[in-house]
């Protein structure tokens, strides 16, 4: 939540815009917008908690254990393995903005938070962060359009 | 070529995408063994994540505009959403890979860090 409030005001003061990718589907989708609520605000919940899903299970599963495993006998070698498999995350969102440096700043920090859950807690507690990141953010955008 | 260059982002996730899959493809073969001992749990996952999928697909085919895909740029995202349909189709099969491989993965790491503190719990 406080991750999502975050990069939301950060994304607001540095004027940050919609990317490519949304630009289009909006010109594909017109009339989604104007759709009752009471339609779109569950299908896009079940949309990105199963995104969520998927993505945790993708970058924080099972290539992040065998990072652990290999890398266990050096620390730096971990966090550089951990920075890597961040990176492919971080620069797939690049179409979601006009501005890939902030957009990939913003993944890179929230890949690396996410990395430290599944490791020091469990793969259920990067899923439960992710999901919450993603509700909050879609709060932010229907409640109060940012 | 401006119209092209608007399909390039998608592309780069899909190529990212790719590079995961071939990833996942190679650590799922080395743990080939425990996928097919466990597929269950990823089977009953895998099915979940695709019907929560099919309502945002019942949402686009009811909203989409086709008079936009006179444009170059919109042909080449429709068909990169068909692939996406396939991709999702594929993705079922894949997720109980995928969570065979980081069932497997994590087993064999013990669960990340946490291994030294089991290990202190549990020094036998």
């Amino acid at each position: 939540m406080v991750a999502a409030a975050v990069t939301t005001a950060a994304f607001k003061w540095l004027d940050v815009g919609e990317g490519p990718v949304l630009v289009t589907l909006k010109k594909l989708f017109p009339d989604a917008e104007s759709a009752p609520s009471f339609v779109t605000v569950p299908v896009s919940c079940l949309f990105v908690v199963s995104v969520a899903v998927s993505e945790e299970l993708a970058y924080r599963g099972g290539i992040l254990a065998y990072i652990l495993r290999v890398t266990r006998k050096s620390r730096t070698l971990t966090w550089l393995g951990i920075i890597l498999l961040n990176l492919p995350w971080a620069l797939a969102h690049i179409p979601n903005t006009d501005n890939p440096l902030a957009k990939v700043t913003q993944m890179m920090v929230l890949g690396i938070v996410f990395t430290i859950l599944a490791k020091n807690r469990s793969m259920r507690s990067a899923i439960a962060a992710h999901v919450g990141l993603n509700l909050a953010s879609m709060a932010l955008a229907y409640g109060f359009g940012v | 070529m401006a119209q092209l260059l608007e399909i390039v982002p998608a592309m780069l996730q899909l190529a990212l995408w790719c590079l995961t899959v071939a990833l996942y493809f190679v650590l799922g073969l080395l743990n080939r063994k425990h996928i097919a001992k466990r597929w269950k749990p990823g089977l009953v996952l895998s099915a979940v994540l695709l019907a929560m999928l099919v309502p945002s697909a019942v949402f686009g085919a009811f909203y989409i505009d086709l008079s936009s895909l006179e444009d170059v740029a919109y042909v080449g995202l429709a068909v990169g959403l068909c692939a996406g349909i396939v991709i999702q189709l594929v993705k079922f099969a894949w997720n109980i890979m995928l969570f065979g491989v980081a069932e497997a993965e994590w087993n064999r790491t013990g669960w990340g860090l946490s291994l030294s503190r089991q290990q202190k719990a549990n020094p036998t």
